[in-house]
């Protein structure tokens, strides 16, 4: 379970002020289920997941993981924390261009030493449909590439997936995989929250929470 | 910890941009150590070519002019020494040998030197490395890169240097080469040497021997028939034989020197220029380095995104320090060790310029010194790389993936 108290998130406004980009007071997202957050630009959706993953700091409240409160955490546990705890996919997949498929996902691992082992990097390219005759990531297409983000990801198995608009850039079939593979992570007892305008995303989700202003407006659970 | 897959991807990122930092270190490196090889270069040759030489004799003026036209076999004329000074070092106890040098001709424009036996056998060390020395009036010894070979005739040609030699005169004396000095790594290497009395009988002077007494070879000389030479080159006893000597012959008709004295004064020159040119060398550097770390600075702003991401995936800061520092002191010492090649290259092409000009044969080498320089470098590259590392090492997480990569 991931618990949200009393969040706050300032940041500097005009020379003497702040503002608000975030206020929650008391969000959980439950395991084996797939959250989507929704709402317009600016609403406060991936400081939302920021804020689970620790890298955005708080002005107040605290985020419980699995009953540890990551905002206790000093920062290098924090980071290696999140190097295990939780599986980061981005809209524009943010893969290191000049690296091969395999080593980008196996880069996560080179950051340092590891409580848990990682998985096979090979097996999550077969999993995921990742084309192994690619000397960098460079030369794939979009979706492909996404893939290769998404087998990153999972390469701790980690326990908490945040997507931040996974499926923005891709066409409808490769968009449809993305979604596929988040529910069937969300279904071995994952976490996942995937930022989206995505309906057919919303559509799939057990939750979809809207954000508007940085405060949630409405949630809704599928029948 | 491993970054090195970031630091090779990010070198591959913007290859082009961080070839051209690589050369710009390269360049400044080859600079500082092509100047510093050349002249430890040029002072171990000049030095060994003057080695054989212990003392010479010679009229007064400059010693650095007779070192130069004599010992380095330069065209030009010097003042003769006078013919009672040269009776007076060949009557010496103290002497070994005491061998005149005689120019003027030359053979395809390589100089014709004259002077005696003992001089070639001891530039040769007693042993030649082909042949004998000469023995007669028509036999001649070549330097050791001489085109001549054992066994071939030749006439000389009056004069040396292209301004003497425009009315190609040919004497009439033939010569047959019988031996072949060893390297000495001098102009002697391409002179022909034949016996001092030719060069005398060729240009009408007396040849040091009484007519009746015929084509006799090398000293004793006959005091009645000794000419003035431009230098004589003596070989004393002993040490302190070189001393005596040397303050014996300083007078108001002749100086006598050390070639190594000449040196010394030469290299004193050789340290002042070295020492502007190194510091313009070192000055290079520093803009280079201060170059390099500007163009890292922008570099990185670009890719500032990109190091946001792997803190996000969970890479501690240190991670991303030791990438950025790792890049950085990467550019720095590929250039350096690059600049060490590409100097030892440079002053080995100079020394092989220098060498067809003088005639002086350069061995340039990398020493402690050059590789101390690069090595310099590389430290200064090593601390200035911590200001971009610094940089991204406190750069916020939540800010830097804001950026547009």
């Amino acid at each position: 379970m991931v618990s949200l108290k009393k969040i706050n998130v300032e940041v500097p406004d005009t020379a003497n002020d702040r503002r608000a980009i975030l206020t929650i007071e008391d969000l959980s997202f439950p395991p084996g289920e797939l959250t989507v957050v929704a709402g317009p630009s600016g609403s406060g959706k991936s400081t939302l997941l920021n804020v689970i993953s620790g890298i955005t700091p708080l002005t107040s409240g605290s985020v419980t993981v699995f009953g540890e409160t990551v905002t206790d955490f000093r920062e290098s546990r924090r980071d290696a924390w999140r190097r295990q705890t939780v599986g980061m996919i981005f809209q524009d997949f943010n893969l290191i261009g000049e690296l091969s498929p395999l080593d980008n996902i196996r880069l996560p691992e080179s950051f340092g030493k590891a409580a848990r082992p990682a998985a096979d990097a090979r097996s999550l390219m077969k999993r995921f449909g990742v084309p192994e005759d690619r000397t960098t990531v460079s030369r794939m297409s979009r979706g492909e590439q996404q893939r290769v983000a998404i087998a990153r990801a999972l390469l701790f198995d980690p326990r908490i997936i945040l997507a931040d608009e996974p499926t923005a850039s891709l066409d409808t079939k490769n968009g449809s995989f993305v979604i596929d593979s988040l529910i069937e992570e969300a279904a071995k007892g994952k976490t996942v929250i995937a930022v989206s305008h995505d309906p057919e995303f919303a559509a799939r989700a057990a939750t979809t929470i809207h954000l508007d202003h940085g405060r949630v407006v409405r949630k809704d659970r599928a029948q | 910890m491993n970054p090195l897959p970031m630091v090779l991807s990010t070198l591959r990122a913007d290859r082009r941009l961080n070839l051209m930092l690589v050369i710009l270190v390269m360049i400044a490196t080859a600079l500082g150590v092509a100047i510093i090889s050349q002249e430890r270069a040029l002072k171990q040759a000049s030095a060994r070519a003057v080695d054989k030489f212990d003392l010479i004799v010679a009229a007064p003026g400059s010693i650095t002019d007779v070192t130069l036209k004599s010992l380095f076999l330069r065209p030009g004329a010097v003042e003769l020494l006078k013919p009672e000074v040269v009776r007076q070092v060949v009557a010496e106890k103290r002497v070994a040998f005491a061998a005149p040098l005689a120019f003027g001709d030359s053979v395809n424009g390589d100089p014709v030197v004259g002077t005696t036996r003992d001089l070639v056998l001891h530039l040769a060390d007693g042993h030649l490395a082909e042949g004998r020395g000469f023995e007669n009036w028509e036999e001649a010894v070549v330097g050791q890169a001489s085109p001549l070979k054992v066994g071939d005739t030749f006439q000389t040609s009056h004069g040396h240097g292209p301004e003497e030699t425009t009315g190609g005169l040919v004497h009439a004396s033939r010569f047959t080469v019988v031996g072949r000095l060893p390297a000495q790594g001098s102009p002697w290497d391409r002179a022909v040497i034949i016996p001092v009395e030719q060069i005398w009988k060729l240009h009408n002077l007396p040849t040091g021997h009484a007519p009746e007494a015929g084509p006799v070879l090398g000293p004793p000389f006959d005091d009645a028939y000794l000419t003035g030479v431009p230098a004589m080159v003596v070989k004393p006893e002993n040490l302190a034989a070189a001393y005596g000597l040397r303050n014996l012959f300083r007078t108001e008709t002749s100086t006598a020197f050390f070639p190594a004295e000449v040196l010394v004064g030469l290299y004193q020159v050789l340290g002042d220029i070295r020492v502007m040119m190194t510091a313009l060398a070192a000055g290079t550097q520093a803009l280079v380095i201060a170059a390099v770390i500007a163009c890292v600075i922008v570099l990185l702003r670009v890719h500032r995104r990109r190091f946001a991401v792997l803190r996000a995936l969970g890479a501690p800061r240190a991670y991303v320090f030791a990438c950025i520092w790792l890049y950085v002191v990467t550019i720095v010492a590929t250039g350096a060790i690059a600049g060490l090649i590409l100097g030892f290259a440079g002053s080995y092409l100079a020394g092989l310029f220098v060498a067809s000009q003088t005639g002086v044969a350069l061995s340039p080498s990398i020493g402690l010194q050059e590789v101390s320089l690069a090595a310099v470098l590389v430290a200064t590259g090593c601390v200035f790389a911590l200001v971009p590392a610094v940089a991204l090492y406190r750069d916020r997480l939540d800010r830097a993936l804001q950026t547009i990569s």
